[in-house]
């Protein structure tokens, strides 16, 4: 409750400091349940009510914007620590600050401090030059960019004509992706396996321990530890164009696996029909933790209209990138160390792998008076051998998108989705939203994920499958 | 997107002009010279009435500059909740030859997106209205044939009525009906025609000012009489070749910093 408190004392000490303040607030209501085939039938999937308070003041060149987020999860599912504190799986009110900042407008130079969310990239959906604000990964959707994406604490220097945008970025603070590590998240199970069969080294089948907040080793706050980038944005009548760089932490950890012991007693026969109790360490199950790697993007992209159409663009390398060895693969270590030594502690184990990666997206738009249409082919490769990590050297996605709005605006009907290759998996996500009053909307979504030939990235959430409905409302 | 809002007060500036033995021709091309102000500020309240008697209101600020060869206008949402920040950047060349260049703004997802010109565009909805974006421009004179129909009186004032008959057959409303003031040569009402031939919308200018030396028409009614539905643009705080339009807001990163207030 303090921290509520808090945040909305902010709220109203910005609204009195600036000279013109425009308060306002949207408030939802998210309800979803699972398709009823699903293995544990038609449960809710989602019921969260937010209020998201929104501040804009601006005081001659000056401007400070707030946007935060108080929301009540019934489900307890969402277990961020800025959201819910420490109350994981106790259906609780929490709140967060998506966004706070400060900004001066210098004419030719700006500057911005604070909380933000950045968007880099013209690819919509898939991350190709798009790294510099972690993704919240606590949910499988979110109805808007402040739901998706966290915002990062970041100073921000900007050198802008009138067709050149220049923004450097310096982020003392690193900011993780947010985990579904709440224990009614199903998510987390996606997220790693639940046992590993080490049978064939005599220790069975072995339950993996649950990931938590404790176990995720953030890099120190430190000015060694912060992270920068660098936007370049040109415009031209023929053509948009953007270069960007980043320097910092990757978003999520890489999962490491380690074997947990108990005390225990096997009897050893030391003569004839003579045994002796021996005291050992029994392996009894797999500890997670996750580390923070450092990596590095140059990237680029364009905006080309041509005729009726827009060709959009964008692409990135990543040099020396760390890849997460497959859980397998890290058993494997441990079994192997385990076989030459005898002992279940202290194994070595690579649990990530040092490759070069590009990636890229190709898209086209076309808009009528109505109609928007939109698909994007998405591949990023893998330089070298793969063998011990979860993936192979190319990854190939095709998204689309139609959409269609009503004349008078009140009414959208839409579907969008992507398919994966060559595993020919897919999530599709139909949608109809209609406007009741200029500040009242309904919204009925379904995310369905379907199985391909083989295991992919989105059938891992078949059983995910589910359908929503948002009620909102703007004041 | 080619066309906008700040244009039409263009169209309906009056000059005072004469008129003798002219022909339908002559009448809408005086009009569609008559001087036109360098930049334009304004903030405009469009309501959208419903069939069943609803209103929906959305407000925008428009800024518009003359460069000659191209004009540049940009167009921000400030109503409803839900879509304020949403802005429009359109660069629109002299040069028929020449598409516009078009960006969108989108806050909720922090991005802006450049939209091709599309030729279906122009006679798509502005705004959720009942106008089009191509009724929001200065129409090519040279699209139309034009015959005069004789003389009108348009709420008291003594207008040319031309027959205006699009040289494409392929527009959803390819003739219109203009009323044009016989003193100001200001448009004073129009009349649309689908392809059927059949009355579609009407459009009727109102409360007009002179600003600035530049004569306006603060409201306009655009009247869907098929649907039963009507569209008001209602324009305040109108500046006319004043200090509030900076070259820098013409840019994407006006829009991206939410600099046009």
């Amino acid at each position: 409750m303090k921290k509520i408190l808090l945040f909305i004392n902010i709220f109203l000490l910005a609204s009195s400091v600036f000279a013109e303040t425009e308060v306002s607030a949207k408030w939802e209501t998210n309800l979803g349940t699972y398709f009823p085939w699903r293995e544990g039938g038609a449960e809710m999937s989602a019921g969260e009510v937010c209020v998201k308070p929104e501040i804009d003041s601006y005081w001659g060149s000056s401007s400070l914007y707030i946007n935060g987020l108080i929301a009540f999860d019934a489900l307890a599912m969402r277990n961020t620590s800025d959201l819910y504190g420490n109350a994981i799986g106790t259906p609780c009110l929490g709140c967060r600050l998506n966004e706070a900042y400060y900004d001066y407008n210098g004419g030719w130079w700006a500057f911005r401090a604070g909380r933000q969310i950045v968007q880099w990239g013209a690819a919509d959906n898939f991350t190709v030059t798009n790294v510099i604000c972690p993704d919240d990964n606590s949910k499988l959707s979110g109805s808007d960019l402040n739901d998706s994406k966290l915002g990062i604490d970041a100073l921000r220097f900007s050198v802008n004509t009138s067709s050149l945008i220049a923004d450097a970025y310096w982020i003392p603070r690193f900011t993780p992706s947010e985990l579904p590590l709440s224990k009614n998240n199903p998510l987390f199970k996606k997220m790693v396996p639940q046992t590993v069969d080490l049978s064939e080294a005599g220790l069975g089948v072995l339950k993996i321990n649950e990931l938590s907040d404790t176990n995720l080793n953030l890099p120190e706050f430190s000015l060694k530890n912060g992270e920068c980038g660098l936007r370049l944005s040109s415009f031209y009548s023929f053509a948009d164009f953007s270069l960007y760089g980043f320097y910092g932490w990757e978003d999520s950890p890489f999962v490491g696996y380690d074997v947990k012991t108990a005390p225990a007693v096997i009897k050893v026969e030391v003569a004839p029909g003579v045994f002796m109790p021996v005291p050992y360490n029994k392996p009894d199950s797999i500890d997670l933790s996750g580390i923070y790697r450092r990596f590095g993007m140059i990237g680029a992209d364009s905006s080309i209209p041509v005729g009726p159409l827009t060709l959009r663009l964008e692409a990135a390398f990543y040099p020396w990138r760390h890849f997460a060895a497959s859980a397998q693969s890290q058993m494997q270590q441990i079994f192997d160390y385990y076989k030459t030594s005898g002992k279940t502690e202290g194994a070595g184990v690579t649990r990530t792998e040092r490759h070069n990666q590009i990636a890229g997206v190709i898209g086209l738009d076309w808009m009528a008076s109505d109609l928007t249409v939109s698909v994007q082919y998405y591949a990023d490769y893998v330089f070298g051998s793969v063998k011990n990590l979860e993936r192979e050297n190319l990854n190939q996605q095709v998204s689309f998108s139609f959409s269609y709005s009503s004349p008078d605006g009140n009414l959208e009907a839409g579907i969008s989705g992507i398919v994966e290759f060559p595993a020919f998996d897919s999530v599709i996500i139909p949608s109809v939203s209609y406007s009741v009053t200029d500040d009242f909307s309904v919204k009925v979504s379904a995310m369905l994920f379907n199985r391909g030939v083989r295991e992919g990235s989105y059938s891992r959430y078949k059983d995910l499958s589910s359908l929503n409905v948002c009620l909102s409302y703007s004041f | 997107m080619k066309k906008t809002f700040a244009l039409l007060g263009t169209f309906l500036i009056a000059s005072a002009l004469f008129a003798q033995s002219l022909t339908g021709y002559d009448i809408v091309k005086k009009a569609d010279e008559v001087p036109s102000p360098k930049t334009s500020a304004s903030v405009a309240k469009l309501t959208i009435h419903s069939k069943k008697g609803t209103d929906r209101i959305r407000e925008v600020i428009m800024k518009s500059k003359d460069y000659g060869d191209v004009t540049k206008e940009v167009i921000v949402f400030t109503t409803p909740k839900d879509v304020a920040g949403t802005g429009y950047l359109m660069f629109d060349y002299e040069d028929e030859n020449k598409d516009s260049d078009n960006w969108l703004y989108m806050p909720a997802m922090k991005k802006t997106r450049r939209i091709a010109s599309s030729g279906t565009e122009a006679e798509g909805s502005f705004m959720g209205t009942d106008f089009t974006y191509e009724d929001m421009g200065d129409r090519k004179i040279s699209k139309d044939d034009y015959t005069l129909l004789g003389e009108e009186t348009v709420d008291g004032v003594e207008c040319y009525k031309v027959d205006c008959v699009s040289k494409a057959h392929t527009e959803k409303d390819p003739r219109r009906v203009v009323f044009i003031g016989k003193e100001d040569f200001i448009l004073r009402k129009c009349e649309f025609y689908d392809r059927q031939n059949q009355l579609h919308r009407v459009l009727t200018c109102t409360d007009f000012a002179t600003i600035d030396g530049f004569t306006t028409a603060q409201v306009l009614k655009m009247e869907n009489v098929q649907s039963g539905t009507y569209s008001l643009i209602e324009t305040k705080d109108i500046v006319y070749n004043g200090a509030k339009v900076d070259d820098s807001f013409f840019t994407v990163v006006a829009l991206e910093r939410g600099n046009i207030r």
